[in-house]
């Protein structure tokens, strides 16, 4: 990570985190670092809103909203997040999805990837809607939102994947800018049971 | 969940994004405030969001490291970071800028998504 302070300015309560973390890893995840260092200044307000946005109510499942934040991910090409998402939404809906959401033209209802999973037609709107949201902010207007509608979208089921959207464009921009190591395979295996199971409030 | 639980996270749903800034623009930072406020917007006017002519402006010794954050962070480098700490910019002052110039990003878009989500129901 590139910042020595989030690197090493922590209060004791995420020290001894930290060291727990250490027994079961090589080395405590960036972006666990980065959120304890003065967590009430970004870390802990910023992990509510995600922990609401991808584990709170909302008629997506789980695995929905894994897969809109590794494509957000993807998409700004943060290497630190595709790794940490791709591996919990593999986990949620397995491997094949993964690979096809991230890999075809999803405004292009004919592209589909005959080798691999089929993705909903509600799901794979709402992915096009969240992927122009990421690209191009400013082009978003209520046609697109018709497209998703279409397909079977509800308003409020865009609004969830809305916050899902905006969360990971500002999570993949500190990852980025701040140079998160990458997670080797045993961390990322152990993030995405973590993920799963407790979710995201430390 | 709880009733309860499930009332109290869908009341936080459409309010995580607020208390994110609320925190940010908050007495947390150390750097100083006028300077984060104009950072998380000129990063949110990158993303389409229009800006009053008149706010605060981000000095230039930030601007550049500010842009790549909000356009596109993968492409920020050590020689960035390291060239506005050289401009006596210092670390913890300089992880409150991209936090802010990330927030005014992620911020935008949200906007700009939910207007567009609510000028369709309007049209309905």
């Amino acid at each position: 990570m590139r910042l020595s302070a989030p690197r090493h300015e922590h209060g004791l309560r995420e020290r001894v985190i930290q060291r727990l973390i250490r027994l079961r890893l090589d080395a405590v995840p960036d972006v666990v670092l980065a959120c304890q260092h003065r967590p009430e200044f970004f870390g802990k307000p910023f992990l509510a809103w995600i922990e609401a946005s991808l584990r709170g109510p909302s008629q997506w499942t789980q695995g929905d909203r894994e897969l809109m934040a590794a494509l957000v991910s993807d998409r700004n090409r943060c290497a630190f997040c595709i790794g940490t998402h791709s591996a919990t939404a593999s986990s949620l809906v397995g491997d094949e999805m993964v690979r096809t959401v991230l890999r075809v033209d999803l405004g292009d209802p004919e592209d589909d990837d005959a080798d691999g999973a089929k993705i909903s037609a509600g799901l794979r709107a709402t992915l096009a809607f969240i992927e122009k949201l990421t690209l191009s902010p400013a082009q978003v207007d209520a046609s697109d939102v018709e497209r998703a509608v279409a397909a079977g979208v509800s308003a409020e089921a865009l609004r969830d994947a809305v916050e899902v959207c905006a969360a990971f464009n500002v999570m993949n921009r500190v990852a980025d800018a701040l140079a998160f190591e990458p997670q080797d395979k045993k961390s990322l295996s152990l993030s995405a049971k973590l993920l799963t199971t407790r979710g995201y409030r430390a | 969940m709880n009733r309860v639980d499930a009332k109290r996270q869908r009341a936080l749903n459409g309010n995580g994004a607020a208390l994110v800034e609320l925190a940010v623009l908050g007495s947390r930072g150390r750097s100083d405030l006028r300077l984060r406020k104009a950072v998380v917007e000129q990063a949110a006017q990158l993303a389409g969001r229009d800006v009053p002519p008149l706010g605060n402006k981000v000095p230039e010794t930030l601007s550049a490291v500010v842009e790549k954050v909000a356009r596109h962070a993968y492409r920020v480098t050590d020689e960035d970071i390291d060239a506005a700490a050289d401009a006596g910019h210092d670390e913890n002052e300089l992880f409150d800028i991209i936090v802010a110039a990330a927030l005014g990003a992620g911020l935008a878009r949200r906007e700009r998504g939910l207007a567009a989500i609510s000028a369709w129901e309007e049209a309905q």
